[in-house]
């Protein structure tokens, strides 16, 4: 078995570095202090042994209580249509059915837009997307109100829908306004620059596909609120929303989430449709509703990672230098703004990826479309702004003649050029280090070489290589987000139980947080239970996402801790008179100088002197501020960072491909749990592959998703993993001040799958002998790759 | 009533309707809901369960890998189930790694579940693989097979792969032999499979005939019902349509429709004959057509679905329909009117048309194993596994004398059915065999062949392929006979698999 052995860790607080901005570059954070305890160590997921013996309780699987009714929603045939008139008899009348409700049974908010208005929880007069809901049918059975749903009748006056980003902006229509971040003169830059390439793209958006379907399971209570089970990753979002719907005090309304069967953005905002509908079916009936989405409705009705269209004009020295770059980012919306503030912010904030742009324009338009409200998807508008700067640089790299990855290492942010086009410095200049040793590790240089000889040596199978850097800012961009609050208890026998606003959807957060706690009172993590997510146990949550969920909850959850272990010495101090020096947490003990006392036996002690055993921690990310009006400010409050190097070989007849080998190298800062690190560095890879390789979203002209199934839909298999696929921690510590000095994880990876994409293009750019740089829109399905080959080959009859 | 052995315990399933699903029937009516509904269609794998069967020949115990959410219930009639609840041993309160099977275990040890939610079909996937292996150390192809019908969206499955690899490592002495445990507990003499039975509630009919006379006297009495063999496209009007299936007659307790029969190079195959069936049978005589049945479904589906299923089915696209029509394939039809047999290439009519007319049905495939030079398939779609073809193209050709002969050259994916393209094989057939020959006869697929663009393909990248196909099994063939100078295919790269996962551990 390979290398099962906890490293020895860690970690009490990093020291930060002192040095000037040229040594900064070759040198990594210092090293950090050990000590004793779990974090850091491979421990396994809270619930794996749950997981694969299936005991594991997801929203579904709970026991339904007596009288519980299933709920089904009749969607919208078309994009955008008047609703003339909608007879509900005959849903009323199929079997099992025993009530419908619509828009006038609202007795309070019908608009459930998270942050901006837009998103009604039934379709008002004039309907917004394909399968938008129109009234719910609460029946016996699920089959019967799914079957039920289909059979109103209802009279619509089609109107010309927007589908495509084309359309948003050639009609002026946008669910917000333009938005600019600028720095320096770029236009000036630009026209007075050596060399100068303009382009353009569409990147297609993703489905999140999380393997456990959207659902709500709501139980009325006594007092008229509501007990809602929701799959959601921000339970804080659908307290709230439900609230306002049944038109009642948030006090009454408990949102609970014990796990989901992933999210990945997918359940950030779109859970509450679901928890409002049944919630306002519960209450009606006073009967326990169950609301599950076959998977294509799921797939049809809730909202996906924008499809972004992306125009650039650059100007660059004959190194491939920045001096300028003109960028417009625009992000395929949907129906209402959603979170898509936030996701095209985050696309324009990552459109320099590692790179220092020079003087810069970036635009975002956010056109509205008659398709359903696009919403955050891991990178959350990032990787969209990322694969545009890449193309970029390949372009430059092709133009030039020089390799990608020289172009890409001589523009990456370094010692006088570390400003961001938003103008926050970036700090930690790691990219040059981590670069060059998956340059190293991968053997980069002498595979080029390689690469070369085979492509000329083969006629009908080509291979590409490309190595691409990921810096991903952390922290939410929307400030007041940054916030949470961890409940930790004691109990008199020594065991812990901690409750925190995050949610479990499968990336180690409980695990994490669990090891936190039993660090801090340095006992086994088996005393430690972290038990499921409630709005009635720590209020005011924000969403699980923007990877910040270790960071802000295990944050807290830490300084809860803090707050018992300071009182429990200062008892110990009073109790036993000594010096608070000589009180420490050791070995599931408690040492008061000479003596010991086990754990649970000082708690004990501690309760009968009256001392309190529990307390509340509320962090909040510190240095963090942003001018939106100015585009300027200290948004994140770090950047993780990482590096990958793909190897593809593709076949020039068809257009098929095969990954054949993948070498990262990322910045998870101290691990907190190395194994599901990987776990999460891994599975975003991949996750991140599909999107740009096999997974192709399409809508048809009037606006319904063809891709509407996993049949039709497909997102990577096992044998789709590169055979040769090394993954690698960055040693390293975070200079910031975060929990063990950590680094967020969850969403930084994805990017890194980049460089299977620029593999691809390379690849397809070999055929013209690397004169040319294929348009290559992903995802790089073998019909994309093979129209690539196409223009490559059509280039190099033209020119030779 | 329908009687099945769950985990080693027989129920007996009082007025459970006949065409539910077994899934459907898990998590609602027994509240075991370890095995979890993903999407419905079969095409998730959360929802896998295992069917075992004791073998007299081999006196052992196989396993089947399945769609639950797709199985007719009534179809395991006198079967024995397996699903996640029944593989560890027992334990009271919370369980720890002592209790778990190896494939179980190994998952918990290489981090193999995130979110938890495909688990259960992973576990059941590589639960198979292990048992039908005797718990040796299983091939990463073997692995890879099994999963092939499982998603997870969470790991990247590398750590599965790993878990799969090194499972054998986690069985202790006495614990988990050969076959699951459970099964030792049980005994496999219901033989129900082989008689005829009768489900029955106020809604749903379904028959199981156990023989060919029964089963037209049925279809005469009930002209109105569906045939069921494998079922897994036919229950898609349940999960997906939530349409009932009122009167069902199955195929599957009939021996004489469960043969397949090979002599003298002749194969026949009984409809109620599953892919895995065929892959077991023709893995050496006909390896070509194997190695596309590995990209039809997943191993799940091919567990279940039948050669015939997929003609009578007469999808488009195939996968199997344009392989048998490059081979001549005739099919013996069966009903109230009495046996005949047509030619495959004049089964299909039009887009889900066939000459079966009501009350028909395939009673078996029947084809010869060419001897010819070269029989080949090319599947093009996104996904290599378990994936729709945008466009499949079959060659066969013998050369003789340097000059093509017997050509067939067929096509799924680009018509309204698989078909023949007659002028492409006339092009070629008495020809030179060599690349303009290839070339001049390419260029006619566009002049038989309009394709539509759809959510697979655009018409412009199919007619293109399918052209290109047709040089690629060109230089495939002749790469066979003169030195491998140049690399053709993607899919069989010459990579050894090595991942590694460095934590970085010089912290302390």
């Amino acid at each position: 078995m390979r290398n099962t052995r906890p490293y020895d860790p860690l970690a009490k607080k990093a020291q930060h570095n002192s040095t000037t901005e040229s040594d900064a570059i070759r040198q990594r954070p210092k090293k950090i202090k050990s000590s004793k305890g779990v974090a850091g160590k491979e421990y396994i997921h809270e619930s794996a042994i749950k997981h694969v013996l299936g005991s594991a309780i997801y929203t579904d699987d709970m026991p339904e209580l007596p009288r519980t009714l299933h709920m089904a929603a009749g969607g919208s045939r078309f994009s955008r249509a008047k609703i003339l008139s909608m007879n509900l008899e005959p849903v009323l009348a199929s079997s099992g059915v025993v009530a419908v409700f619509t828009k006038d049974d609202i007795p309070g908010n019908s608009d459930i837009g998270p942050v901006f208005p837009g998103d009604p929880l039934f379709a008002e007069n004039e309907t917004l997307f394909v399968g938008q809901p129109l009234f719910v049918v609460a029946a016996e059975t699920y089959e019967q109100a799914c079957a039920a749903a289909e059979l109103a009748d209802i009279e619509y006056q089609e109107l010309t829908p927007d589908i495509t980003v084309e359309q948003g902006i050639k009609n002026q229509s946008f669910v917000l306004p333009e938005h600019t971040i600028e720095s320096g003169d770029p236009d000036h830059a630009i026209k007075t620059s050596a060399r100068t390439l303009t382009g353009s793209g569409y990147i297609r958006g993703q489905e999140h596909l999380y393997l456990e379907g959207h659902i709500a399971y709501v139980q009325p209570l006594e007092d008229g609120g509501v007990h809602v089970f929701t799959s959601s990753q921000h339970p804080t979002e659908v307290q709230k929303l439900v609230a306002e719907v049944l038109n009642i005090g948030s006090h009454k309304v408990i949102a609970e989430v014990r796990r989901m069967g992933g999210g990945f953005g997918g359940k950030e905002t779109q859970a509450a449709a679901l928890a409002c509908s049944a919630a306002l079916a519960a209450v009606k009936l006073n009967r326990p509703i169950k609301y599950r989405m076959p998977r294509k409705h799921d797939m049809e009705r809730t909202g996906k990672r924008h499809d972004f269209s992306y125009e650039y004009s650059v100007g660059f020295n004959e190194d491939g230098i920045f001096n300028g770059i003109d960028m417009t980012l625009a992000g395929l919306c949907g129906c209402s703004p959603d979170l898509s503030q936030g996701i095209v912010d985050r696309a324009m904030f990552h459109a320099d990826n590692a790179y220092f742009l020079n003087q810069s324009r970036v635009v975002g338009l956010s056109p509205k479309t008659h398709t359903v409200s696009n919403t955050a998807f891991r990178g959350f508008g990032g990787p969209q702004g990322m694969v545009a700067i890449e193309a970029v640089i390949d372009d430059i790299a092709r133009e030039l003649n020089i390799d990608p990855l020289t172009v890409r290492k001589r523009n990456l942010y370094r010692p006088g050029a570390n400003t961001t086009h938003y103008s926050q410095p970036v700090e930690q200049l790691v990219l040059q280090d981590i670069i060059a040793e998956v340059e190293n590790s991968s053997d980069y240089w002498a595979r080029r070489e390689a690469i070369k000889t085979f492509n000329t040596e083969n006629t009908y199978v080509k291979k590409g290589l490309a190595l691409t850097p990921v810096k991903f800012g952390i922290s939410f961009t929307a400030q007041h987000l940054n916030q949470a609050a961890a409940l930790v208890h004691i109990y008199t026998d020594g065991t812990i139980l901690v409750n925190h606003g995050g949610t479990e959807m499968g990336q180690g957060l409980h695990t994490k947080i669990a090891q936190i706690v039993a660090n801090e009172f340095s006992v086994d993590i088996d005393r430690v239970q972290v038990s499921a997510t409630r709005t009635d146990k720590v209020a005011n949550t924000s969403p699980t996402a923007a990877s910040s969920g270790t960071d802000l909850n295990g944050y807290a959850a830490k300084l809860a801790c803090d707050e018992i272990r300071t009182n429990l010495i200062a008892f110990a101090v009073e109790h036993f008179s000594v010096e608070k020096e000589s009180v420490r947490f050791e070995d599931s003990c408690v040492f008061v100088g000479e003596e010991s006392y086990t754990f649970a036996k000082f708690c004990q002690l501690a309760y009968m002197n009256r001392i309190s055993l529990m307390a509340h921690g509320h962090y909040k990310t510190p240095k963090i501020y942003y001018d939106r009006a100015s585009g300027k400010g200290h948004p994140f409050f770090y950047f993780a960072n990482g590096a990958a190097c793909a190897e593809v070989l593709v076949d020039c007849l068809t257009g098929e491909y095969k990954v054949q080998r993948v070498d990262i190298l990322h910045d998870v800062g101290h691990s907190i749990n190395p194994a599901l690190d990987i776990g999460q560095i891994e599975g975003a890879f991949i996750q991140g592959m599909g999107w740009l390789t096999t997974e192709e979203l399409l809508w048809d002209e009037k606006g319904r998703v063809l891709s509407n199934t996993p049949a039709t839909y497909k997102i990577p298999t096992a044998f789709d993993v590169p055979r040769e696929f090394n993954v690698s921690l960055y040693q390293s510590a975070n200079p910031e001040n975060t929990v063990f000095n950590s680094k967020a994880v969850g969403e930084p990876p994805l990017m890194l799958a980049i460089s299977v994409w620029s593999a691809l293009r390379d690849a397809c750019s070999s055929v013209a002998n690397y004169q040319c740089s294929p348009p290559l829109d992903p995802p790089a399905t073998p019909e994309k790759v093979l129209a690539a080959i196409e223009y490559a080959r059509a280039f190099q009859s033209n020119h030779s | 009533m329908i009687q099945l052995c769950l985990n080693g315990q027989w129920l007996e399933l009082e007025n459970s309707d006949p065409s539910e699903t077994l899934l459907h029937y898990l998590r609602t009516k027994l509240g075991q809901n370890g095995t979890k509904e993903g999407c419905a269609s079969g095409d998730c794998g959360a929802c896998t369960v295992v069917v075992a069967q004791y073998s007299e020949a081999t006196q052992s115990w196989q396993y089947h890998s399945i769609n639950s959410c797709i199985t007719l219930l009534a179809s395991l009639h006198g079967k024995h189930i397996i699903t996640v609840e029944g593989i560890a041993e027992s334990y009271e309160g919370e369980a720890s790694l002592s209790h778990l099977h190896p494939v179980q275990r190994a998952l918990v040890e290489h981090h193999g579940s995130q979110c938890g939610f495909c688990t259960p079909g992973i576990v059941m996937s590589l639960f198979t693989a292990y048992e039908n292996n005797g718990g040796a150390a299983l091939t990463e192809n073997q692995i890879l097979d099994s999963l092939s019908g499982n998603l997870c969206r969470c790991t990247g499955y590398r750590p599965i792969v790993d878990a799969g690899l090194e499972a054998h490592q986690y069985s202790k002495a006495g614990q988990y032999s050969k076959v699951g445990h459970y099964s030792k507990q049980t005994t496999p003499e219901k033989t129900y499979t082989t008689e005829t039975a009768c489900f029955k509630t106020d809604t749903a009919q379904c028959i199981f005939p156990a023989s060919e006379e029964e089963l037209i006297q049925l279809i005469t009495q009930h002209p109105q019902a569906r045939f069921v063999a494998g079922g897994t496209d036919l229950m898609l009007e349940k999960t997906q349509a939530f349409k009932s299936l009122p009167q069902l007659i199955g195929l599957t307790h009939i021996d004489s429709l469960r043969e397949i029969t090979i002599t003298n190079n002749n194969v026949s195959v009984g409809c109620g004959v599953t892919f895995s069936d065929l892959e077991r049978e023709l893995k050496d005589r006909l390896p070509s057509l194997v190695a596309l049945f590995h990209r039809i479904g997943s191993r799940q589906i091919r567990n279940q679905g039948t050669l015939a299923g997929n003609i009578a089915n007469a999808s488009p696209i195939g996968d199997s329909p344009p392989f048998l029509l490059a081979l001549d394939a005739t099919l013996e039809l069966n009903g109230p009117n009495g046996l005949r047999v047509v030619e495959l290439n004049d089964f299909f009519i039009d887009y889900k048309k066939t000459e079966l007319q009501p009350g028909e049905y395939i009673r078996r495939v029947l084809f010869e194993i060419p001897n010819d030079n070269f029989v080949q398939s090319y599947k093009i779609s996104k996904r290599f596994e378990d994936d729709i073809s945008a466009a499949l193209l079959v060659v066969r050709w013998s050369v003789d004398n340097n000059y093509f002969k017997n050509v067939r050259v067929s096509v799924g994916g680009m018509a309204s059915t698989a078909k023949r393209v007659v002028s492409v094989e006339n092009a070629l057939e008495g020809q030179p065999a060599n690349q303009e020959t290839i070339s001049t006869a390419k260029a006619l697929f566009k002049t038989e062949l309009s394709p539509i663009s759809d959510v697979r393909a655009s018409a412009h990248y199919r007619i293109t392929v399918i052209e290109n196909l047709l040089m690629k099994a060109w230089l495939e063939f002749s790469n066979n006979h003169a030195a491998k100078t140049q690399c053709v295919n993607v899919w069989q790269p010459n990579v050894e698999r090595k991942v590694s996962q460095q934590f970085g551990g010089d912290y302390a």
